[in-house]
Order: C-alpha cells, then sequence, then structure tokens
C-alpha cells in the first residue's frame, strides 16, 4: 500500500523537476506503446481464431440423430438440511454424497437408501464447499471460516472430533476437491488464489496466483495422466494451470459476468462453464437505441424481442478458444451447476430459476426442462458411473434424477 | 481506450446488487410487457358495485409471454410468470402468494418505485410502520392475517421502546393515504402490500431477494491476490462500500482506499492553484471512501502542463492486468509478459471447429453405449444386457454385478478395450494387465508407471522415500533391480529432474513408458488369451441371460484366478482414485 503512495506522490512532483518528467513521458510512452502492441496481438488473436471457426457446431453434428426421449425423472429426494444447500459432492461409490449448507451443517448422505450415515455441525455457517475423498473414507468442508477441513468417516466415534484444519485461505474457501487422492486436497478461494494442499501435514505444496477475482469454481480432469486443473470466477476468465509449476498456461474469456461453475468435459479436452450473464447490458442499450430511431412514439417490437445471451459456455483447450454457448432467450437467471453425461452428449445445467436444463452439448439445443426444486439450484453433478445426476438447492433438498 | 472502458465497467459493477443480473433482465422484460400498445392489455373491470383499476388476467400474461418470448411450451411460460411474480413485479390482487395462474384471475403490476432493484433491504421499522398502519385503516380487505399479526407481535416486542414513534408514523402515513383518490389508494395499498409480500414472504414462500454470499463480497474486487501491484489495485479496487455489503466490503475496501486517499491529496495540493475544477472535484476524496475512485479514474488531464504525467499516472493507475498473468512489480513488465504469452499463443496450431466437433463426434459414438442416461442398461438398446439402472428400479445390481457372479461385466471389458487410459484406471484392469504383462516378461513398465502415479498423489512426508525407491528398483543405470527401458534422452531428463527430486521427477520418464504400453503392450493385451477369455465367459453368461447361475467348474482355469483377483479388486479399488468403470 505504501507503494502506491510513494508512487503516486512522486509523480505528483514530476512537474517542478523537468527532466524526471521528461523521463515519466518516455515511460508512460513506452507503457502506451506496449499497451498497444499487446492490444494489437490480441485483435490479431481474434482474428485468428475466427478464421479457425469454419464451421458451427451445429453444423457439424447434423448427422447426429436427435436425441430421444430420456425419461429423466426425479429418483430420490433427500430431506435433512433446515438452511439452503450449497454444494454436494458425489462419492466414487457411486451412492453416497455429501452435502453441505448455509445453517454449517455437513451430511453425508447414502443417497440410494435416502438414509443420513453422519452429520457434523461447522463452527461458521455458509459451508459453501465440501468434497468426497477418492477412497470415500473421508470428506472436506469449508466456507466461510477460510478454511478447509478433512473429517475422516468412521462409524465408531463421534467423528467431529477427528476434524483437521488442512488449508487457511485469507477469504472464504469457494470450491475443493480431493486431487485424486486423499493426500492432496485442492482448494479455490475468494482470495483469488487456489492452492493445493498436503492431506497430512497440511502443507501448501503449490499456490496459482493469476485470478483478478474471486475464485468460483474448480475441475480437475478425470484422465489420470495430466497435470492441469481448471479454475475461474468473479473475472469472468477460465484458467487452465500447470500444476507442477504453479503457472497458468492458458485462459478463455467470453463470459460478460462472474463464472460460476466451471466442468471439464468426460474426454478431458473441453470444458463448459456457467455463469451469470452482463450481456444484457448491450442488449438494453440496443433496445434504446431502436427507439430513438423511430421517429413516431410507437415502439417496434423486433421479431425477437428479447435477446438474452444464456450463460453456458463451452471451451476447447486443443483448440484455445470458445466452441459454443448454449443460449436461448427467455432464460434469465444464472447458471449455478454444470455437468455432462458419461458421453459428453447431454450437458446438465442447474439454474438460479429452480429448474434443470438438459442441453444436447452437440445440438447446441435444450432438449427438455427438470421441474422440481422450489428455490435456487445451487450445485449439479452426475454421478461417477453416470447413472444419475443430482442437484442441490437453496430449498433444503438434494434430488436426484435418472 | 478498451482498458479504460473496462475499468469504469468494473467500477459499476461494484456498485450493484448482487441479485441486479436477474433484475435488470426481468425489468426489460416487464417494461415490455407495460407497453401501452404491445405490451399486456391493462384495464378496468367492474365487479359488484365496484371497479377493480388497473388489473390483467393471468391468461392474457401467459399468452402474451408465449407470443413474445418465441414459447411453445405452457409450463415454460408458467414458470417465468411464476419467477417475475415471485420478484415482486407483478401480483394478485387480493392475495398473498406471489404466483401466477393461466386462469381469470386479476393480476397488477408493480410501480418500479417498489422494484426490488431499488429498495435493496428495507428495515424492520419500515415493516413495523406498513403493519401499525395497516391496523388503522379498518377495512375488510386490508385486515392483518395471521402471520403478520404474528409478525406485528414480534416487532411491537422488538421496538417496544420506540413503538411511539413507530406508531406516530403510521398514524402521518396514514392521514396522507386518507387524502388520496379512492382508486389511487387501492392501487397504492395493493402495490405497498406487494412490496411486503416480496421482502417478508409469506410463510413457505421462497424469499427472492436473498442473495449469494460470494456475490456479496464481489463489491470488493477486483481484488489482487499479490501485494505486489498495489498501484493497480488502489485503482481498481476501493469504490465505496455499497449500503448493502459494508460490512464484507469494508475488509476490502479499506486498505486500498485509505492509501489512495494519502496519495491522491499531495497531488491535489500541487495541482490546486491551476486548476480548480478539477481539484474541486477532488477535495472529497481524502475524507469520503466512496470518491476516492474518482481521483484517479476520473484523472482526465486538467491541465495541459502536466497532462503527460498525469496521463501517465492515470494510465498505470488504469492498467488492468488481465487474469492469468503473473503479475510483476512493474506494470511494463507484465505487458511484456502478456505480449510474450499473446505470441506464443498465435504461433501454436489449434484445431479448427469442425475438428474439434469431429472429436467430440467420436468420443460420443464412442461411449454412447456405456452412458447410462443415453442408453439405459438393460434396455432393447444396450449390448450388455447389464442389470437396470438401480436409480430406476432400486436395485443394486448394477453395481454389484461383478462381486455377485465373480465375472466382470461385458460393458467393462468392452470400456478396457476401447481407451487405454481406462483400462488403467479400472484397478483389476490393471492387474489383469499385469498378469499379462509379467507372462511377456515386462512387467516392471506397469509397475514403474503405476509407482510413479502412486508418487504423483502422495503425502508429502512419503515423497523422497518413495523417490528413492523408484530410482533404486527402475532407474539406476547400474543396480536397478528391475530397469524400465527409456531411451537416453528421457533419461538425461529424469537424472536432471532428480537434482531436485520431487513428486514429479519421474513424470517423464512415466510418460515414455506409458506410450510404449499403449503402442505395443496394449494391442497385443487386446490379442491376448487372457483378455479374449475373459470376454468369452462373460459373453457366455450374458448369453445365457444367468447372472444367477454361478460359477460352474468347467470355467478356464485363468477366469479362476481373476476370481480370487475380483474381490481383491473391489476392496483395492477403494483405494485406487481414478477407478470409475462400472463395476
Amino acid at each position: 500500500m505504501s507503494s502506491a503512495a510513494g508512487e503516486s506522490s512522486s509523480s505528483s512532483k514530476v512537474p517542478e523537476n523537468s527532466g524526471s518528467a521528461a523521463a515519466a513521458a518516455t515511460g508512460s510512452e513506452y507503457l502506451e506503446q506496449l499497451a498497444n502492441e499487446a492490444e494489437e496481438l490480441r485483435k490479431k488473436l481474434d482474428a485468428e481464431r475466427h478464421k479457425l471457426n469454419d464451421i458451427p457446431i451445429q453444423q457439424a453434428a447434423e448427422r447426429l440423430d436427435v436425441m430421444g426421449a430420456l425419461g429423466v425423472k426425479q429418483r430420490r429426494i433427500l430431506k435433512g438440511h433446515v438452511g439452503k444447500v450449497l454444494c454436494m459432492d458425489w462419492s466414487l461409490d457411486k451412492r453416497h454424497i455429501v452435502s453441505s449448507s448455509q445453517d454449517g451443517k455437513v451430511i453425508v448422505w447414502d443417497g440410494f437408501t435416502t438414509n443420513k450415515e453422519h452429520a457434523l455441525t461447522m463452527p461458521t455457517t455458509w459451508v459453501m464447499a465440501c468434497a468426497f475423498s477418492p477412497s470415500s473414507q473421508m470428506i472436506a468442508c469449508g466456507g466461510l471460516d477460510n478454511k478447509c477441513s478433512v473429517v475422516p468417516l468412521s462409524f465408531e466415534d463421534d467423528i467431529i472430533q477427528k476434524k483437521r484444519q488442512v488449508a487457511t485461505h485469507t477469504s472464504y474457501m469457494s470450491c475443493c476437491t480431493f486431487l485424486r487422492s486423499d493426500n492432496l486436497i485442492l482448494t479455490g478461494s475468494g482470495d483469488s488464489t487456489c492452492a493445493i494442499w498436503d492431506v497430512e501435514s497440511g502443507q501448501l505444496i503449490q499456490n496459482f496466483h493469476g485470478h483478478t477475482g474471486d475464485v468460483f469454481a474448480i475441475d480437475v480432469p478425470k484422465c489420470d495422466t495430466g497435470n492441469t486443473f481448471i479454475s475461474a470466477g468473479a473475472d469472468k476468465h477460465s484458467l487452465v494451470w500447470d500444476i507442477r509449476s504453479g503457472q497458468c498456461v492458458q485462459s478463455f474469456e467470453g463470459h460478460e459476468a462472474d463464472i460460476n461453475t466451471v466442468r471439464f468435459h468426460p474426454n478431458g479436452d473441453a470444458f463448459a462453464t456457467g455463469s451469470d450473464d452482463a450481456t444484457v447490458r448491450f442488449s438494453m442499450l440496443e433496445l434504446q437505441f431502436d427507439r430513438a430511431r423511430l421517429p413516431i412514439k410507437k415502439i417496434r417490437i423486433p421479431t425477437k424481442p428479447l435477446q438474452f445471451l444464456f450463460q453456458c459456455r463451452l471451451f476447447d483447450l486443443r483448440a484455445d478458444r470458445q466452441v459454443c454457448v448454449y443460449e436461448k432467450e427467455s432464460i434469465l437467471f444464472p447458471v449455478n451447476g454444470v455437468d455432462f453425461s458419461l458421453s459428453g452428449r447431454i450437458l446438465f445445467a442447474g439454474y438460479g430459476d429452480y429448474r434443470v436444463g438438459v442441453w444436447d452439448s452437440l445440438k447446441c439445443v435444450r432438449h427438455s426442462v427438470l421441474y422440481g426444486h422450489e428455490n435456487r439450484i445451487s450445485c449439479l453433478r452426475t454421478s461417477p458411473d453416470g447413472t444419475a445426476v443430482c442437484s442441490a438447492s437453496w430449498d433444503c433438498t438434494i434430488r436426484i434424477w435418472a | 481506450m478498451p482498458l479504460f472502458k473496462r475499468v469504469n465497467a468494473s467500477n459499476e459493477e461494484r456498485l450493484v446488487h448482487p441479485n441486479h443480473m436477474v433484475y435488470r433482465k426481468m425489468e426489460m422484460l416487464v417494461n415490455q410487457m407495460l407497453d401501452a400498445e404491445a405490451g399486456v392489455p391493462i384495464k378496468t373491470v367492474k365487479s359488484f358495485l365496484s371497479k377493480v383499476p388497473s388489473v390483467f388476467t393471468g391468461q392474457d400474461l401467459i399468452g402474451w409471454i408465449m407470443k413474445n418470448l418465441d414459447m411453445t411450451d405452457l409450463s415454460d411460460a408458467l414458470h417465468l410468470a411464476h419467477l417475475i411474480a415471485s420478484h415482486g413485479y407483478l401480483f394478485q390482487i387480493d392475495d398473498h402468494v406471489l404466483t401466477v395462474k393461466n386462469d381469470g384471475t386479476f393480476y397488477r403490476f408493480q410501480t418500479p418505485y417498489f422494484w426490488p432493484s431499488n429498495c435493496w433491504d428495507p428495515e424492520n421499522t419500515d415493516y413495523a410502520v406498513y403493519l401499525c398502519k395497516r391496523t388503522m385503516q379498518n377495512k375488510a380487505h386490508l385486515e392483518l392475517e395471521d402471520f403478520e399479526a404474528e409478525n406485528l407481535a414480534k416487532l411491537q416486542k422488538m421496538f417496544s421502546r420506540k413503538w411511539e414513534f413507530v406508531f406516530m408514523q403510521a398514524e402521518a402515513q396514514y392521514k396522507v393515504d386518507k387524502k388520496r383518490d379512492r382508486q389511487e389508494r387501492q392501487i397504492l395499498d395493493s402495490q405497498e402490500r406487494a412490496f411486503w409480500d416480496v421482502h417478508r414472504p409469506v410463510p413457505g414462500c421462497v424469499n427472492t431477494t436473498e442473495v449469494d454470499f460470494r456475490k456479496l463480497s464481489r463489491s470488493g474486487r477486483p481484488k489482487y491476490s499479490s501485494g505486489g501491484h498495489a498501484a493497480l489495485a488502489a485503482s481498481t479496487s476501493g469504490i465505496g462500500c455499497t449500503q448493502y455489503s459494508q460490512s464484507v466490503a469494508a475488509a476490502h475496501a479499506s486498505l486500498p482506499s485509505t492509501s489512495n486517499g494519502s496519495a491522491t491529496s499531495p497531488r491535489k495540493n500541487d495541482q490546486e492553484p491551476s486548476t480548480s475544477s478539477a481539484a474541486g472535484g477532488d477535495s472529497p476524496s481524502t475524507s469520503a471512501a466512496t470518491a476516492t475512485t474518482s481521483a484517479p479514474s476520473t484523472s482526465t488531464p486538467p491541465v495541459t502542463s502536466i497532462a503527460s504525467t498525469s496521463n501517465a499516472g492515470s494510465f498505470r493507475n488504469n492498467y488492468y492486468a488481465r487474469p492469468g498473468l503473473r503479475r510483476c512489480t512493474q506494470v511494463q513488465d507484465t505487458l511484456k509478459l502478456e505480449i510474450c504469452q499473446l505470441n506464443s499463443r498465435l504461433s501454436k496450431n489449434v484445431l479448427r471447429t469442425s475438428k474439434v466437433v469431429e472429436n467430440y463426434l467420436a468420443y460420443y459414438e464412442q461411449r454412447r453405449v456405456f452412458d447410462p442416461l443415453l442408453t439405459p442398461p438393460g434396455s432393447q438398446a444396450d449390448p450388455f444386457q447389464s442389470q437396470p439402472n438401480p436409480w430406476i428400479n432400486d436395485t443394486v445390481d448394477f453395481w454389484q454385478h461383478d462381486k455377485i457372479t465373480g465375472d466382470i461385466q461385458t460393458r467393462r471389458l468392452k470400456l478396457w478395450e476401447d481407451s487405454f487410459e481406462e483400462l488403467l484406471a479400472d484397478s483389476l484392469g490393471r492387474e489383469t494387465l499385469q498378469k499379462f504383462l509379467d507372462k511377456e516378461y515386462s512387467g516392471e513398465n506397469l509397475r514403474f508407471w503405476w509407482e510413479v502415479q502412486k508418487l504423483r498423489k502422495c503425502s508429502s512426508r512419503m515423497v523422497p522415500v518413495m523417490v528413492t525407491e523408484i530410482y533404486n528398483e527402475f532407474i539406476d543405470t547400474n543396480a536397478a533391480t528391475s530397469p524400465v527401458n527409456v531411451d537416453c534422452k528421457v533419461m538425461e531428463v529424469t537424472e536432471d529432474n532428480l537434482k531436485n527430486p520431487n513428486r514429479w521427477s519421474f513424470d517423464e520418464a512415466a510418460d515414455h513408458i506409458y506410450c510404449l504400453m499403449k503402442n505395443d503392450s496394449y494391442q497385443r493385451f487386446l490379442r491376448s488369451e487372457i483378455y479374449r477369455d475373459l470376454v468369452s465367459t462373460s459373453r457366455k453368461k450374458v448369453n445365457q441371460k444367468g447372472p444367477k447361475s454361478f460359477l460352474t467348474g468347467n470355467l478356464p482355469s485363468f477366469s479362476n484366478a481373476v476370481r480370487t483377483n475380483l474381490h481383491v479388486g473391489q476392496q483395492g479399488s477403494s483405494c485406487s482414485p481414478t477407478s470409475n468403470a462400472p463395476q
């Protein structure tokens, strides 16, 4: 902070000293020059990437048959939380689920029988993240306490006593996931960093600086061999990180508002993001323009009256750009959870308008809508074997669809 | 300048309600509905002796939505209407529950003054005044509902000391209301009621004004993870706390704003004589946190003589570091880095969209039969005739198949054939492959690869131990017990890595071995007797349709071996984090 004060005050003294003024001027020119160069390159890159968009994805997927009725219905409902459910995660045993809620409760469910198996109360409210360990012997959770705690699951004694703090951030922890084993945990935080921690010692193994806003979501590809993960958040960018070096290796932009969720395509080469979207600002401007242009008071209702951009996008790592936007007018609400079916064809999106949208990810059309929740959906995940989809909502319930 | 625009945009954003995106979209829609000609037809309806002013029916509304938003699905339109109602933009004229039905019920639009975007979080005292006022209006339709009476009692207890004040305010409001025209009052009463139905909903109804905690803290962003760029942070964050999130924003805003304040003050003093107007604009910035951002962002050159320097300052302050860049202490370094990255991105070969889509299509075609949502297990379309989806049929056979029968599901075997990754990800697949490789006298490859995978995800304490073990067993050129066959280039890299051993030291070597196995051993594995035996056994079972018919003695001897392994595999699968193949 003091450096900021120093810098500004020194620049304010500059007018008295003409020599340093000239230096500052050339310095600023140099900066401008660099900035312009970067801008030019960016434009060039955009143009290059644009050239590669030879055909839209819909056209390429034309030969596909239309997806028939899926028969996806609500199969289970897990009731027991008394606050908004904020996060959930599947166990790799394909039937257990951990969920965390706004009132500080973390519950481990047997989703199949809908029984609660463990419940613990965290010291703070808004437990925004929870995760099952790959061995299903452990859960991790955290949120407003800025910490990630690990709790081993056992039926013998009170599990809360075995709770250990593993990670500490300087702001709330928004997401966490085990990194392929019970030994490493990856967290994302409102302090705009991500970090990998050693579960046993609580030691920081690698941290990831580069986001300029809160990190809201992270995801690790299913494939075991890679060394990357993605994160996204309030700065509207999705960043791809190299775990080993801690460097950002790719960045993707396109969204115009906070990205709430990010999920890898099962092939590991692409990912989908869901967000709030500010595109509405531009459409509003257009609308006013329309009105101004018309001499009479009468307002022309355009054939497509409202152009709302829907907020799911598909990015491809190897194409280094956005491949598809899943948009539909009349969807006004943010996307809080996205996930693919096992083959990548179906994209499920959990909305703030209480519904789950089922999209054909290749034909880019909304296939159907799942009704059931009575408040915003906060999280959505496909089960590890793809037999079901689970959604958590602010209506205090978790629902399993299949 | 795009850079500048970006900063301003983010400033704008920080001032708004966390739900603003939804509100804005809804308001656009509602504005269209309110349009005199093309909107929803609003009329005054006569009923008995009185008139119901400015209402429309649910049918009209739904019809409008379906027509104007190109909707074909009635439930979709109803849902949208319900959401608009639950956010308080329109309401049923005589019901506290904010919903919309597709019938002749009357609805009314909320006045923009009461839109949720305008009044963020009304206070309890206001609610108390409102309820108190309702008790004064001696009218049947204004009588308090049970939940409202309860709320009033609670509030009365809460504000017992200043209840007199509340009462007086209510009385004053009541008097003003009384002077209004009858119809106007009728409308206003209902609109006020609807406002409180949004902010203090009927028990059991969703409170749509609730906000996501994560979005609340947006008022403090953009934030910078490293302290190095205080100058940048100061310019971009630091606009005041919205009234909404003072507590949250305070922590973020306090640091930059104070530093910014102190930074601008000396400069302002220098400029003061020459630029009275600019200084006048700046002067409050030292005291009020909310005004600080006006200093750097609106520092359009005040006087020509210092224009260049102030430009430099403003450029520096306004420079928006893009996400994903490592931040350096000097802006120019960051810029150079960005240029470097952009160049490397430009030089990279990337795929065309058609090619990318081709990949997705291929993946889909290959995995379609494994996707339980697209090819329901056990249905006609399922080539494996697996057990049905457990969530639909309430049986766990689908998950338990291998454990019950001692056989490996055909779908699991097919998955192994389709992808080497899946074979390795499945603990049982790995074991089977290991057996095959041991027979071929190249088992050390897989063992090495697997040990490296374990090393990559082991706990920090174990790293040095495991590195040594792997080195001694597989790498050490002179003394390794079962050396793996890596070429000299990879060996060099590995030796280099080992100067500073960590969990990723053997990655290159493991990748090399992985490719060897994938291109060579894997193909032979698929043609091997071991794998074919498994497939034929499994097929037989499918044809017999008898997973219940337990293993008989006439199975090939290997299958027995697998069976014993199977149970180990099932237990062991818990330690293999990526065993995602259906079991």
